[in-house]
């Protein structure tokens, strides 16, 4: 079963931290805060405080729109943990996923020429978002089979 | 089971993975006329740019067909179809029974009756040898024919080639079928600033030239050139189907039902040989494009392997990458009046902002969104998109989709509002949680 | 305490964490563990908090929210977040003189020399007002050059009320910002001076003595009263007369061990003052404001010790009337205390403490140093900082100098805190010196031990006079190798002001611009000939550190920071 981020909205403050440490661990070259701050190009951060206090981040949908719109096969799903990412390597920055993500948390980077989003922090294997939130707003869940309610 | 798919490109690989996840026994043969297998159409342009080298324009892993147990036939090129012995005939003269079959044959660049269009260095760019040919042709000044998408890239790889570069337009603005007046200029002058020249609203009447072209004749001009690319459209490539008696469309695509089968049981069609339903024009139109492609193709696969499953219709979509230095997007109808098959008593409303650096436009009709623009600032255009699949009504929420700062959690009382259209687990989690 | 980090290097403060953990008593590493992590944007000066349309902050990583509602830009932010701490830190000190003038001017108190602080009380009043009177208190050459600067105070009260406005928008240039940053420390600076003089008028003047440091100080068999913080002089000393009527033993934490003719016993530092409590051996504690944990009121609930709160609005009784009080409070709780169980573990070291240019001559200091006999002179300065294990980095540092020929000078509480590890003590000198200062310090006295102390004013002195007679600063280093305080800040800068590279951990809350950490390091290299080196890497080790300041200071490599101070 796929893991997935989930937010409390009452207990997020939008305090950004989340942000801060993603655009620090995870952006930036440097990993450390003092100097990431100062990264050019500006790290960028994979989740986004929005509507005041709800932190978003990419859902790893089931059904992928921005895997369909990507026309050379850069947005992949992990076959082992389910999450899906961008293989930056092959990235034309064509933006067809920006304009098929439903949450509108694809970056387009006009200056790194990648779509920039949320692997989960598939390589560090938690995620520091989740970790770095000082209400545990944030928390890493089984994701619920909907669909077999559904039907 | 037997499924035979012809095509090769994002339908018909899309329309095999969506097989493969329900029936991963059944036999697949796949014929396509291309001898290089899973390159991705729309990249060509970053090829001839050098932006791309060869193996990056695959758009699967290079052992997909042994990945899904697929036999491959490249180059291969399908010439009919026995519908009573449901069987098909290749031209080196094999014959292969089918079951289930799918048509995703994709579409042919139009090749304007133009004098002179069979010279030397006069080229459409739609396969992989077009590519090839373009991209080892030495020239020094181009014409290209068309400020379609392909058009426009087409143009800026040739600059990037070091070549002086013409873009050649009959209507009055660039990528007329992607934006409106005011977005388009927004593009032009990217593109003029890229060194292209544009000439909006005339014609090429004939190409001149000894064998090879040196001249673009227009109505008010020649343009001296040593190469032309026409890119004036593709039309849905409907030869097999004709030939096999399927029925085919008033615009001039296969057409197709809400499984993506066409008018002969167990043959299936998808991708830009199709006429689909379009959403935002409530009309059947062809949308040839690479995510209707990968849509129409899983659903045409998962009816072929059994799983019954509907399309809910197709509607135009383009995104102007990084190649000309401005995010753009734009989605559905371009403006309230192109709709000419709308009956009467509908309220059409169009909506813009313009600031310095970004341009929006939303098009709704009695509430529903059916058309956007964004210039600039693009990040949030999937949550347009999704209300606009889902034909949600938006009349309360203008203010909020022309402001700036538009995310997604504001819209989510008007996704919770509609909740019964919204029944991805992402959506249910979203809605389950939080609030 | 889960945080798998050392807590201490004391020994003393190591016994009693096991207990704590049993006991569920939150401690200060406890806390420190819960407030992880911390936020990013305060650590790097990008917030702010100075009117109610925000809180702002300067998002590194969004373009959005780059300016604050008002429009404040991230430079501003952090010079801002610099003077805001300056103006508190600097406070400190304005507050101990003005406090001090105040008692004194009440009369009640015969001072050892009357002439001498009746005119200090008037250069304090000067001070106050003017500034005229205190110019002969510093060497003309740097009076001349923070005048032409414009960083030399034109009267306290007026200064501290245009500086203050710096925080209240406006347009001012960073430039401008550092130079009001900078008056404000000179305040400090000002008032620690004039603070040295008035206290050796009322006290007189005295050498070298000797202080017993650490938890085995406690008494199990006496009443012990333990004073927290800044208290005083008049009050401890008063203190200390009635105790020693009654056979009571006061103690002191985070305060000034020495009040002529006392010393007070020094129970632990800063980082571990809740540790004292645990020993069930403190019998009342009074608590001052300056240097003082909130906490210390859950624990000593916990121990059953009486807290004496000194409130200074609520009561108006004299100082001698509270100090009295304070015994007899003393000597009622010991009376129910004493039969509780009192567990002191024996660990106490021995300190020679307080000297002055009087037995330190700088003239032999700057010979040892044309001789080759030392390699430098380091001041080793500020408390604790829970960010790193307790006196790790400052023992690392004296430990690595020492070794290497560096004479090491220390003041307030990180020679309390390296007091607990021998190294006041005169007859450690062997454990830790190398031979050519083991020599230096053999042939300045017997009674001096490998870190010499000095009082705060006493060291600007020695300061001073090393400069006016020595080559400009450049054998001379400041370090803050874990600061704390604002009033640390305030020290720093104005170290640096008086020409000494200074170094500074952890960083200072500036570093979310870059163009603030320019402007300040350039600032301090034109005006002031000096380097104020700002870290930039988190994690860099004790012994790193201590090395990058040798190599810079024995010349083997530049500063390293020269304009660049962040790499």
């Amino acid at each position: 079963m796929v893991k997935i981020l989930m937010v409390d909205k009452r207990r997020c403050t939008g305090c950004h931290q989340c942000e801060l440490w993603c655009g620090t661990e995870i952006a930036s070259v440097s990993k450390e805060l003092y100097q990431a701050i100062h990264e050019n190009p500006q790290p960028v951060a994979r989740v986004f405080v929005e509507g005041k206090n709800f932190a978003l981040q990419c859902r790893h949908c089931e059904e992928a729109p921005c895997i369909e719109a990507c026309p050379n096969g850069t947005m992949r799903r992990d076959p082992e943990t389910g999450l899906v990412f961008v293989y930056e390597p092959t990235c034309i920055a064509c933006w067809m996923c920006v304009m098929a993500c439903p949450f509108g948390v694809i970056t387009p980077s006009s200056s790194l020429k990648v779509a920039i989003k949320c692997d989960r922090c598939r390589n560090m294997g938690y995620p520091i978002c989740g970790e770095v939130c000082p209400t545990q707003a944030i928390r890493l869940e089984e994701r619920k089979d909907y669909r077999a309610k559904a039907f | 089971m037997r499924y035979v798919i012809v095509g090769g490109s994002a339908s018909a690989i899309s329309a095999v993975e969506a097989i493969r996840s329900i029936d991963s026994e059944s036999k697949i043969d796949l014929f396509s006329d291309e001898a290089t297998p899973l390159f991705s159409r729309v990249l060509l342009p970053y090829y001839i740019a050098e932006e791309l080298s060869k193996p990056l324009l695959s758009f699967r892993s290079p052992d997909f067909f042994e990945q899904y147990r697929v036999t491959p036939h490249l180059g291969v090129r399908v010439q009919s179809i026995s519908i009573d012995s449901k069987t098909i005939h290749t031209e080196n003269g094999d014959s292969y029974p089918y079951d289930k079959l799918l048509l995703a044959t994709g579409g042919n660049p139009i090749i304007p009756p133009i004098e002179g269009v069979e010279l030397q260095g006069v080229f459409s760019l739609k396969t992989m040898a077009d590519a090839e040919r373009l991209y080892h042709f030495k020239a020094q000044r181009a014409v290209v024919i068309g400020a379609g998408s392909v058009g426009v890239e087409s143009s800026i790889s040739l600059k990037r080639k070091g070549m002086e570069v013409t873009l050649l337009e009959q209507l009055g603005q660039v990528l007329p079928t992607v934006f409106d007046e005011e977005a388009a200029s927004m593009v032009q002058k990217r593109i003029e600033g890229l060194g292209i020249t544009p000439i909006l609203g005339e014609k090429a009447l004939r190409f001149e030239g000894n064998g090879q072209v040196r001249k673009v004749i227009t109505e008010s001009r020649e343009i001296e050139c040593d190469l032309v690319v026409i890119a004036v459209g593709i039309k849905p490539a409907i030869e097999l189907a004709q030939g096999a008696g399927i029925e085919i469309g008033c615009l001039g695509g296969i057409r197709v039902d809400a499984e993506m089968m066409t008018s002969i049981p167990d043959i299936y069609a998808s991708g830009d040989v199709v006429e689909t339903y379009d959403i935002t024009r409530e009309a059947p139109w062809i949308n040839a494009i690479w995510p209707c492609a990968v849509e129409q193709g899983k659903i045409a696969g998962f009816n072929m392997a059994g799983k019954k499953t509907l399309y809910e219709g197709s509607f135009r979509r383009n995104s102007i990458g990084n190649f000309i230095g401005i995010p753009a997007i734009s989605m559905g109808l371009t403006r309230a009046e192109t709709c000419s098959t709308c009956e009467g008593g509908e309220e059409f409303q169009e909506i813009k902002r313009r600031t310095r650096e970004t341009y929006k436009k939303l098009i709704l009709k009695n509430g529903r969104l059916v058309g956007v623009i964004l210039v600039g600032q693009t990040q949030k255009a999937g949550l347009y998109q999704i209300l606009l699949k889902k034909k949600i009504d938006v009349s309360g929420y203008v203010p909020l989709l022309m402001s700036q700062s538009l995310n997604f959690m504001d819209l989510l009382p008007l996704i919770r509002r509609n909740a019964d259209r919204f029944t991805e687990p992402e959506y249910k989690e979203i809605m389950d949680t939080g609030l | 305490m889960e945080f798998i980090q050392k807590k201490s290097m004391d020994r003393a403060v190591e016994y009693f964490l096991p207990k704590a953990f049993e006991m569920e008593l939150s401690l200060i590493w406890d806390r420190y563990e819960g407030q992880l992590p911390e936020c990013g944007f305060c650590e790097t000066g990008l917030s702010c908090r100075d009117c109610l349309q925000g809180p702002c902050i300067s998002h590194p990583f969004r373009n959005s929210n780059k300016l604050g509602v008002c429009g404040k830009d991230k430079d501003t932010l952090a010079i801002q977040s610099l003077l805001r701490l300056v103006l508190k830190g600097s406070m400190v000190y304005l507050d101990r003189l003005s406090e001090l003038a105040k008692e004194m001017e009440s009369k009640q108190w015969r001072p050892k020399n009357k002439t001498r602080t009746d005119q200090n009380l008037k250069e304090v009043q000067s001070f106050f007002y003017d500034g005229s009177l205190i110019k002969k208190e510093f060497p003309r050459n740097f009076i001349r050059q923070w005048e032409e600067l414009r960083i030399f105070p034109e009267g306290m009260v007026r200064d501290l009320f245009r500086a203050s406005q710096k925080l209240e928008g406006g347009l001012t240039e960073i430039e401008d910002l550092l130079l009001w940053t900078f008056r404000s420390a000179m305040l400090a600076l000002l008032s620690q001076r004039l603070y040295g003089n008035l206290k050796k008028s009322i006290f007189g003047e005295w050498g070298p003595a000797k202080v017993k440091v650490n938890l085995g100080v406690l008494d199990s068999s006496r009443p012990n009263l333990l004073l927290y913080g800044y208290l005083s002089p008049l009050l401890k000393q008063k203190i200390a007369q009635e105790a020693q009527k009654e056979a009571i033993q006061v103690l002191g934490v985070c305060t000034d061990p020495l009040i002529p003719p006392f010393t007070l016993p020094v129970v632990t530092t800063y980082g571990s003052q809740e540790i004292p409590l645990m020993t069930g051996a403190v019998d009342l504690i009074v608590a001052a404001d300056q240097g003082v944990y909130p906490s210390l009121k859950e624990v000593a609930k916990e121990y059953e010790v009486p807290i004496f709160y000194l409130n200074g609005l609520k009561r108006n009784n004299g100082l001698r009337h509270l100090a009295k009080e304070i015994i007899d409070q003393t000597k009622k709780s010991y009376e129910f205390r004493k039969r509780l169980p009192r567990d002191i573990p024996q660990i106490k070291e021995s300190a020679m403490m307080r000297f002055s240019k009087e037995e330190i001559d700088p003239k032999r200091i700057l010979k040892a140093l044309d001789g080759g006999e030392i390699r430098g002179v380091a001041l080793l300065c500020g408390s604790g900082n829970v960010k790193f294990s307790q006196d790790h980095e400052m023992t690392t540092f004296a430990r690595e100098f020492l070794k290497n020929d560096i004479l090491c000078i220390s003041t307030g509480e990180s020679s309390m805190a390296l007091a607990k590890y021998g190294f006041l003590n005169p007859d450690s000198k062997g454990d830790f010196c190398g031979q050519g200062l083991m020599s230096l310090l053999k042939g300045l006295g017997e009674q001096v031990p490998s870190v010499i102390d000095f009082e705060e004013a006493e060291l600007i002195d020695f300061i001073l006079e090393m400069v006016r007679i020595g080559k400009k600063g450049h054998s001379m280093v400041a370090c803050y190798p874990e600061a704390n305080h604002s009033s640390e800040v305030v020290e720093a800068l104005r170290m640096a002001a008086l020409g000494i590279n200074t170094y500074f951990w952890p960083a200072l809350p500036i570093t979310g611009s870059q163009r603030a950490m320019e402007e300040i390091s350039k600032f301090c290299k034109e005006k002031f000939g000096s380097n104020l080196y700002i870290p930039l890497e988190k994690k860099m080790e004790a012994r790193a550190k201590a090395a990058m300041v040798f190599k810079a200071l024995t010349g083997q490599e530049g500063y390293g920071i020269s304009g660049q101070p962040w790499r």
